[in-house]
């Protein structure tokens, strides 16, 4: 039941559709301290090492904003997690200690000669989530850099440089109505202080956290293994927890994804998110279907749900 | 109307020549360069230095000279609108390898096509980013 | 989205005659850092002021530092700041929210500050001093004497700022020519009396710099309804009426009638509650549709008619 505890459930309705689903977040905090810590972090640098060029990309731009970001985080993850994180600064000298892994940064604010990597990828050595800079242009917002290790089936660098709007281009009826351009001008208006939190929800089928386009042909098969009797020890929902943050400093914004992933079987544990998880599959409009991937086993997922439900109904 | 200067390769000249007595007509102050080839982005940056405020740039270029150009004019002060790309049929389209990032020129966007680099079997998309002037190529299983 | 900060005034120093610069402080929380350009929102008996910070934002030890000129009474924000508040007083003031953000992707920043003006520009030459980076500053005062932070901007920034003193006429004259000749990866900024910034912006007009190179500090003035009054609502296609009491959202009145408008921030920020109006007057209290938009459209979690409305649901 552990597991079920603390997970991001993302349904809130029958039905799932495209929303701008923002919520405003109080305590406004762009991170979170899970007890996966350790391994997720052993897999995030793991992959920093072999494919860096994959799981980092900046432009000199962002450099400034980097520097903001890595004593943002520094001092939150202190703030919040006193016990295993410990925090100084005195004048731009600074030293952040990480009791959970017994490490010591230390460095010199905005002083590139004293790290000897660029800053977002050193904090990003630090937290759980993937860590994006949305450079906010007079012109428009553009991904200037990030860290990304665990993306739902995208590539980081495909994307650098590229404008928000671009970036959805695939995302099927994102246009409608002027969707994007409203979440773009949405995000353009956050006021430095706030975080904005909204939850992104697919499927992966394994448990694999590392889903990036480029090794999609050894991960994306597994689509094609989904049987009703193994879903739900092959399947898993997936959540991203989505922050937004305006840079106070400099004015650009962070967006931190924190992926979360929980087996079927552990899911439908818990009778009304079996209900809703069902519900939201079934009425899932073909394309979104087609583009979360879904489609090539929702037949199979679907018998499963509903041979549980039907057990959970015999039961009482 | 605001100040425009083109770049155009020598195979593009017509097509720039053109945008030129457009713009001019329609007003605006017209400035046309030939590149030579292969570009090289020091010239491209001594170009594109002290531009009047407001310069739009219109390229007739390939898409590599492209990108180029367009990383150039960041750095110079363009922003991502002020920068456009002239209406030319290049005779290649660029399509980003999703496997290993390599770009590969092909003659459409049509027929799927496999990454002179990795050997991956690749769909060309109508995924576009002018950072790298590229489609998205997308792995076929 | 500020939250208010209980602070206390560390410091009161005389910029000029007119001219007071106030320190706030606070013992207890980190202050939240900022960036240059930003402004603070002092509760005051009179109501909410905003005014600029004038401090460097990377070297920022825990305070927020204000430049006020008195041009009222203390019945007004500005006197009352001047004569009633004193060292050691506690105030209530909003964490720092930013119209007037730093261009990054600038090469060359140049400023055009009049009078008080000048306040954002002190901290954002601070700012790009500290990082290194190109901008220059032109500064029109009515003298020496009554020019704000005229002997820090000597001290700190002297070869890069011009000061005009002069009479009216010549000042103009001169500050048009500073805008001129601008090239490729500048950004100008204005600060000033509305008088000031329509000349300079209609003079950048007339040289075709593009809108989006030129900044203005706007200060809007929040929109908050103080004592919300019903109204009466015509649904025109489903030919419903109904009212909307002092107490209730438009949203949650359609939602009670079972008109299943979206939401998501029930703050006026996210745009997904727009409903289109058919006639009537709109007290608009978003922050996120467009002026043009608003004749058209009303965000119903937050905007209230006046009297009677008619929407097109
Ligand atoms: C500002 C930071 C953001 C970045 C960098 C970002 C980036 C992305 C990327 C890379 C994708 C995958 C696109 C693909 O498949 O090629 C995506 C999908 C999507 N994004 Fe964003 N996004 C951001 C914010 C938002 C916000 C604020 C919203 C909505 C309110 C949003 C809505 C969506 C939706 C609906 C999808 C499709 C997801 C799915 O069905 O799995 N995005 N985003
Ligand atoms: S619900 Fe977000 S603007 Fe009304
Ligand atoms: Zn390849």
């Amino acid at each position: 039941m552990s597991r079920l505890n603390g997970f991001p459930f993302p349904f809130t309705k029958d039905q799932y559709t495209y929303s701008n689903n923002s919520v405003p977040l109080d305590p406004a905090k762009t991170i979170t301290v899970t007890a996966d810590y350790k391994n997720e972090l052993e897999l995030i640098r793991k992959l920093l090492q072999k494919h860096h060029q994959r799981c980092f990309r900046s432009l000199p731009l962002s450099i400034e904003s980097q520097w903001e970001i890595m004593l943002l985080l520094f001092n939150e993850l202190a703030s919040c997690n006193p016990e295993s994180f410990t925090f100084q600064k005195m004048g731009g000298e600074c030293l952040f200690q990480n009791h959970l892994l017994a490490e010591e940064e230390a460095f010199v604010f905005r002083d590139v000669s004293t790290i000897d990597l660029e800053p977002l990828d050193l904090v990003g050595r630090h937290v759980q989530e993937d860590l994006i800079i949305m450079g906010d242009r007079h012109d428009g917002l553009f991904l200037e850099a990030g860290q990304l290790c665990f993306p739902s089936n995208w590539s980081l660098a495909f994307v650098q440089g590229m404008e928000f709007k671009s970036i959805h281009n695939q995302v099927p009826g994102i246009q409608n109505d002027g969707f994007i351009d409203k979440v773009e001008r949405f995000i353009s208006k956050i006021q430095p202080g706030a975080v904005w939190e909204r939850k992104n929800w697919s499927i992966t089928v394994t448990n694999k956290l590392d889903t990036p386009l480029e090794t999609y042909s050894v991960w994306g098969k597994h689509r094609q293994e989904v049987t009703c009797e193994n879903a739900g020890d092959l399947i898993h929902l997936r959540v991203e927890v989505q922050r937004l943050f305006r840079l106070p400093m400099n004015h650009d914004v962070l967006f931190t994804i924190h992926t979360y992933l929980l087996q079927l079987n552990d899911l439908i544990q818990q009778e009304s998110w079996l209900k809703s998880f069902y519900q939201n599959i079934k009425t899932l409009p073909e394309e979104i279907a087609e583009y979360k991937g879904i489609s090539t086993y929702r037949t199979e997922l679907l018998r499963f749900l509903e041979n549980h439900m039907e057990k959970g109904r015999r039961g009482r | 109307m605001r100040h425009i200067l083109i770049l155009t390769e020598v195979r593009f000249k017509k097509d720039g020549l053109k945008e030129k007595e457009l713009r001019k007509e329609s007003g605006s102050s017209v400035e046309l360069k030939l590149l030579d080839s292969p570009v090289d982005r020091k010239k491209i940056e001594q170009m594109l230095k002290d531009k009047p405020l407001g310069t739009m740039l219109i390229l007739y270029t390939g898409g590599a000279t492209r990108k180029l150009i367009r990383h150039a004019a960041n750095s110079a002060g363009f922003s991502h609108e002020d920068v456009r790309i002239g209406k030319i049929y290049t005779g290649t389209y660029r399509i980003f390898c999703s496997q290993c990032h390599r770009i590969n020129g092909k003659a459409s966007l049509e027929k799927s096509i496999i990454c002179i680099s990795c050997g991956q079997h690749l769909e060309p998309s109508d995924h576009y980013s002018s950072f790298h002037d590229a489609y998205l190529g997308y792995p076929i299983l | 989205m500020a939250y208010a900060l209980q602070l206390t005034v560390k410091k009161i120093e005389n910029e000029t005659d007119t001219i007071k610069r106030f320190t706030f402080t606070s013992d207890e929380i980190p202050l939240p850092s900022f960036g240059a350009g930003a402004h603070v929102t002092l509760h005051l008996p009179m109501g909410r002021r905003q005014y600029s910070l004038v401090n460097n934002p990377l070297e920022m030890k825990n305070e927020y530092v204000i430049a006020v000129k008195k041009i009222s009474d203390h019945n007004g924000g500005s006197g009352y700041l001047h004569e009633c508040i004193g060292q050691g007083d506690n105030i209530s003031v909003s964490s720092p929210d930013n119209f007037f953000p730093l261009r990054t992707e600038a090469k060359h920043h140049v400023f055009f500050a009049a009078g008080i003006g000048i306040t954002p520009f002190v901290s954002m030459m601070a700012y790009l001093k500290t990082i290194g980076r190109s901008f220059e500053l032109h500064y029109a005062a009515s003298g020496e004497r009554e020019c704000a932070f005229h002997g820090h901007i000597q001290t700190h920034f002297p070869s890069k700022s011009t000061f005009y003193f002069m009479k009216r006429e010549e000042k103009i004259a001169k500050l048009k020519k500073a805008l001129q000749n601008r090239t490729m990866g500048t950004h100008i900024y204005l600060c000033g009396p509305p008088a000031f910034m329509d000349i300079l912006l209609e003079h950048s007009h007339e040289l075709r710099y593009p809108e989006k190179f030129i900044h203005e500090e706007r200060f809007q003035p929040e929109v908050r309804i103080e004592n919300p009054q019903p109204f009466f609502v015509n649904l025109v296609k489903t030919k419903k009426t109904f009212m909307v009491s002092s107490g209730q959202t438009l949203l949650n009145a359609l939602h009670e009638i079972g008109i299943d408008v979206p939401y998501t921030c029930r703050m006026g920020v996210c745009g997904t509650c727009e409903v289109g109006i058919e006639e009537g007057d709109v007290l608009h209290c978003d922050s996120f549709l467009t002026e043009e938009e608003k004749v058209g459209k009303m965000l119903t979690c937050v905007s209230r008619g006046i009297g009677h409305i008619k929407l097109r649901l």
